[in-house]
């Protein structure tokens, strides 16, 4: 599992590094969108987590939800255009599983993407994001997840 | 057809001026019991209105029984729902548990704004 500065960042995933969002297929076409360690240490403890309401459409490049934190408000944008079909009321109800457990517990969104092979070509496999990610942290003046 | 939605946002409503709690309070009781479906926001200064211990202390005129307790009580007895804005939480030093029960969840920006603009509702601000 790549380590970035502290930060972890599972193998089996894919991220769209930019925006601080991995992705993860689940094998009905469908994917799960979350935000990075790295997000979520930026961010700071999140107090509010609104996703975009189930059977909503989204663009690409747009707000699936919006993450709320002491200082800091901002979109999760997703890569895909798509459909939420699901979204996570647990992190509604306790927003903070976002900065405890951000690959697992602490997912947003699961999305039936349209065009899911071009966006999925876009967005780097786990195991080759140690470099992209480090180059990130370096030109956002990030420097690392303090450790647990 | 889906209930219609009445957002009550107490925003400016200072809980150290009793007199201002009622009006709104007791437009979420009306507005629910001609089912509506009701949220009433409270943010800002009227986010203390759902700590614990607060409202039971206040009143809307000066020597009543009723306290705002009373009112909030009565609004979600007839279906209003009360929110407690995030930021509040810091900003008067409470955590979930210090919640009075009928404030139904923790809500941040994003969702009034969401509620807003995104469904169909009137919204009145106090």
């Amino acid at each position: 599992m790549p380590d970035v500065r502290g930060c972890h960042l599972p193998d089996d995933l894919l991220y769209d590094v930019p925006n601080h969002m991995w992705y993860r297929e689940l094998g009905d076409g469908n994917v799960k969108l979350g935000m990075t360690v790295v997000a979520t240490a930026m961010a700071g403890k999140l107090v509010a987590f609104t996703p975009k309401k189930v059977g909503r459409d989204v663009q690409a490049g747009k707000s699936c939800a919006t993450v709320e934190s002491g200082k800091w408000v901002g979109p999760a944008k997703t890569a895909a255009a798509g459909q939420i079909v699901a979204v996570n009321e647990a992190l509604v109800a306790t927003p903070t599983l976002a900065n405890e457990d951000p690959y697992e517990a602490g997912w947003l969104v699961i999305l039936k993407p349209e065009n899911w092979g071009s966006t999925k070509a876009t967005l780097t496999q786990g195991a080759q994001v140690t470099a992209p990610y480090e180059a990130k942290m370096a030109a956002d003046g990030f420097a690392g997840c303090a450790p647990k | 057809m889906a209930s219609k939605k009445l957002v009550i946002v107490m925003a400016n409503t200072d809980p150290r001026h009793g007199e201002e709690l009622g009006a709104p309070i007791f437009q979420a009781s009306v507005a629910a019991a001609m089912e509506y479906d009701v949220e009433v926001i409270c943010t800002a200064a009227s986010g203390r209105l759902m700590k614990k211990g607060v409202a039971e202390k206040l009143h809307v005129k000066e020597g009543s029984p009723k306290t705002v307790y009373d009112f909030i009580k009565d609004a979600h007895e007839a279906g209003a729902k009360f929110y407690c804005c995030s930021p509040n939480l810091d900003l008067f030093d409470m955590t979930k548990d210090d919640l009075i029960p009928e404030c139904d969840g923790i809500v941040g920006g994003a969702h009034l704004i969401e509620e807003v603009m995104e469904t169909d509702c009137r919204v009145m601000t106090y």
